[in-house]
């Protein structure tokens, strides 16, 4: 059973390279990104200090009550709410965490995320992912809950995410919620029995 | 303070570059040019984040490596280019594989399980740092991982022939 095992250890390539001229040449393209991003952040300096200006007055206009103290949501009342906006290739949602956005996706994954975030859609830290398995790779959990009046399973991972399966159409439907996102189980059912899975969507286990 | 974070660097690159090059030539399954171009980006990405990179630079270059291959595999023109479904024969000519069938076998897997099972088997990472790398929980690197090796198995294991014994 380890052969497989075996032959991905003996794998390891070592491609021959000039190290000190490759290591100058990657040091030579730093260089010159890093130029160029202080060239952008230069051109967009005053913008951007127009708008904190701007928007640090909104801010105080928007967050304080009529006794001027500032309204701070509890972080632990995440509520989900009617999404609205553009829609992604791949999958729909109906409804998200108030305050999240449709991050991205592709033909694989879908990521929720918070509208600062600026990783990429594969990085599913402080998220919610939707994504796809074929049915023959499914959970070997039993069901625990519904989705949609079918049958699904809501486990916990070690790392403390949440993850939902559940059969829709010829796969499996799997969406993890990062333990930094506090919907209860009962949202995210309801978060899930919004999601459509469009024929854009490709699975990315099989 | 720059002249130093760049000695760093520099010395993080003779030591690292060419892993990282054999680490994405297995992630593009054998697409040498690809790898490059992928390391070349990764690298960039380091030296410009090098201030949080340098705790633990490999880490994060193999974060980013990631990253970059899906970003790569996002573009319009990889969307539009990738209608055949059969494998570039790179891996045949390049001289650093020593596994062409098993190369085209990795090219199978999906991206996402095949970075699982490049990072956790061939470079022998534990599951927290491929969780580290992809970004993703230790549960799902470990399915990932066994489902990339059934399919790897599936895919390598001679067809049977079967029939009349006459």
């Amino acid at each position: 059973m380890n052969d497989v095992i075996d032959r991905l250890a003996r794998l390891t390539p070592s491609p021959s390279t000039s190290a000190t001229e490759d290591a100058a040449a990657d040091l030579r393209r730093g260089h010159r990104a890093l130029s160029r991003r202080r060239i952008k952040r230069a051109a967009l300096g005053g913008a951007a200090l127009t708008l904190a200006v701007g928007g640090a007055f909104s801010g105080i206009a928007l967050t304080s009550g009529n006794d001027g103290a500032p309204t701070v949501q509890a972080a632990d009342n995440v509520r989900l709410v009617d999404y609205d906006g553009t829609q992604m290739p791949g999958f729909t949602v109906a409804k998200v965490p108030e305050g999240f956005v449709l991050q991205g996706s592709d033909q694989y994954v879908l990521a929720v995320a918070r509208p600062d975030d600026d990783t990429t859609v594969s990085d599913f830290r402080d998220k919610i992912v939707v994504t796809l398995e074929t049915t023959a790779s499914g959970t070997q959990d039993p069901a625990n809950t519904t989705v949609g009046g079918q049958p699904a399973t809501l486990v916990t991972t070690p790392d403390g995410a949440t993850m939902l399966k559940y059969a829709y159409r010829d796969f499996t439907v799997v969406i993890q919620m990062w333990n930094t996102i506090h919907l209860t189980d009962e949202q995210l059912v309801e978060f899930a029995e919004g999601v459509e899975v469009t024929a854009d969507a490709k699975p990315s286990v099989g | 303070m720059r002249r130093s974070q760049d000695a760093e660097f520099e010395a993080f690159v003779r030591r690292h570059r060419a892993p990282l090059v054999g680490t994405a030539r297995l992630l593009t399954a054998g697409d040498a040019h690809l790898a490059e171009d992928l390391v070349q980006s990764t690298l960039v990405k380091v030296y410009l984040a090098w201030g949080r990179a340098s705790q633990h630079p490999a880490a994060y270059a193999r974060r980013t490596l990631v990253n970059c291959l899906t970003d790569h595999r996002r573009r319009p023109f990889f969307r539009r280019e990738q209608g055949a479904v059969t494998l570039p024969e790179a891996p045949v000519e390049d001289p650093a594989m020593v596994d062409p069938e098993l190369v085209a076998a990795l090219a199978e897997l999906p991206p996402r399980q095949r970075a699982a099972v490049v990072l956790r088997h061939v470079h022998d990472l534990s599951v927290e740092e491929v969780a580290d790398a992809l970004s993703c929980s230790t549960g799902t690197v470990k399915s990932q991982t066994a489902r990339g090796l059934d399919k790897l198995r599936a895919l390598l294991t001679p067809t049977q022939l079967t029939g009349d014994s006459r």
